[in-house]
């Protein structure tokens, strides 16, 4: 029997359940977010990922919680990948902000953040699912490349190889829709 | 040196080694194609590392903080000879041959309950339909089904499963099960049946069965088994009932000597593990 957080019936387990997702659902979405590239599926991969943790508490060992949390989150989302046909890029090829608001998403989370970029959101969901998660991982999650290499169980060198490609990817994605005067933009061109 | 190439990328992401960084600084002093190449880089990631997300629904969040609701183990025979507080002082301090004694003993205990049968009959046809606090997903009613609650699939043929919920506030399980044009409902609640208290209710036999009925629009049936009271709500026709009914838990029917084996059964599968 598991004996922290799992029974419902002692009020400070579930005291502590709250502060976990109080503390760690937005960090988790943000990154389901960016790897799923929609909303309904950044949320049921959030459940998921909190439906593990929530079976798994017990075995998880003091340490690195943040790092834990990538590492479900991210097998999470390639699990997925891999075994359906739910999660895929070319969903993205047209119609991805109108998909982005579609209208199973809660109001109060329609309200997106000043810097929410759609060149950006569908340049990155068209990218093949492995750069994708090194991409993120690396400059949303501001995780080393050593950090990545662990979550991900790759070598370092992959590691690597998969941000340049991936990133040389989204620079052409970008190119040809590089910001002009009248389109709203939070920063300048990027590209030749 | 040679330009960046590959390196390019883990030098702007503070990724390489102190004297390869430095060897980089040192050719970007002397070329401007990768410096302007790594400028560029420098604006992507800063482009892609500053990129909104929306905040997670509210609704998300309080599905998140509702995880610990799990359902309550059915009630065993176990916890029906705790429920007999002197008993279980007794058992305390005795030995196996006692908590077969007690097992007997207490083998009709139980808080005798009435289930609320006229909500049920008002939420069978009201617009909300339910009174659940919690719903179940496939994953979770497959831990119910291992747990001893019943909410199979399909029952009486061509009903299907619709919803699976548990009301926290009474600790009962509700499942809804429709072929379309008809629907049951099956409730499930710790206790026994009070039957003192079931004006309107005839005790007769359906599906081969010893159960209490309440003929009507809707129909209800009542029955107790193994400390958990059924309370069946359904506009189906009688003979899809009485099939229902086999295929749900019976009304207690064993003697009480195969009673006795199956508590001695149970305990010794678990006094090993306490």
């Amino acid at each position: 029997m598991t004996a922290h957080v799992k029974d419902a019936t002692t009020e400070p387990d579930v005291a502590d359940w709250h502060a976990i997702v109080e503390e760690h659902s937005p960090r988790v979405y943000r990154l389901a977010y960016r790897l799923t590239g929609n909303r309904h599926d950044a949320e049921d991969l959030t459940q998921d990922v909190f439906v593990r943790v929530f079976r798994s508490l017990d075995k998880y060992e003091t340490g690195n919680f943040p790092g834990w949390l990538h590492r479900i989150t991210t097998n999470l989302f390639l699990d997925r990948v891999r075994r359906s046909s739910r999660i895929r890029m070319d969903r993205f090829a047209e119609g991805s902000e109108e998909r982005l608001l579609s209208t199973e998403i809660q109001p109060e989370s329609a309200v997106h953040d000043a810097n929410f970029d759609p060149d950006v959101e569908a340049a990155l969901a068209r990218l093949p699912e492995e750069f994708r998660v090194a991409v993120v991982l690396c400059d949303i999650e501001g995780l080393s490349y050593e950090e990545i290499a662990d979550v991900l169980g790759i070598k370092l060198g992959t590691v690597r190889s998969r941000i340049h490609r991936g990133r040389s990817q989204l620079r052409e994605a970008l190119a040809h829709r590089a910001p002009r005067p009248g389109r709203t933009r939070f920063i300048g061109p990027i590209g030749v | 040196m040679p330009h960046l190439g590959a390196d390019l990328t883990a030098y702007v992401d503070g990724q390489l080694s102190a004297d390869a960084a430095a060897t980089v600084d040192a050719h970007l002093e002397t070329c401007e194609q990768c410096a302007q190449a790594v400028r560029q880089q420098k604006l992507l990631k800063s482009r892609i590392s500053t990129v909104g997300v929306p905040k997670p629904s509210a609704a998300l969040l309080a599905s998140l903080t509702e995880l610990p609701v799990e359902p309550p183990a059915p009630p065993t025979w176990l916890d029906r000879v705790r429920r007999l507080a002197p008993v279980s002082t007794v058992l305390a301090l005795a030995g196996v041959s006692l908590v077969a004694v007690a097992y007997v003993a207490g083998a009709q205990a139980g808080d005798p309950i009435r289930p609320p049968i006229e909500d049920y009959a008002a939420d069978f046809f009201g617009a909300t339909a339910t009174s659940v606090s919690a719903a179940y997903s496939d994953d979770a009613v497959a831990e119910l089904t291992e747990q001893g609650w019943s909410c199979a699939d399909e029952l009486a043929g061509d009903m299907h499963r619709t919803t699976t919920g548990y009301d926290t506030s009474s600790g009962t399980i509700e499942v809804t099960y429709t072929n379309g044009a008809q629907r049951l409902r099956l409730y499930e609640q710790p206790g026994t049946l009070d039957t003192s208290r079931l004006d309107g209710f005839d005790h007769r036999t359906v599906g081969g069965a010893d159960v209490w009925v309440s003929e009507g629009d809707p129909t209800m049936l009542l029955w107790d088994r193994d400390g958990v009271v059924y309370t069946v709500v359904t506009d189906v026709d009688p003979e899809r009932l009485a099939r229902a009914v086999t295929e749900l838990p019976d009304p207690e029917t064993v003697s009480p000597a195969q009673r006795i084996g199956n508590g001695l059964h149970k305990m010794s599968a678990w006094m090993p593990a306490a």
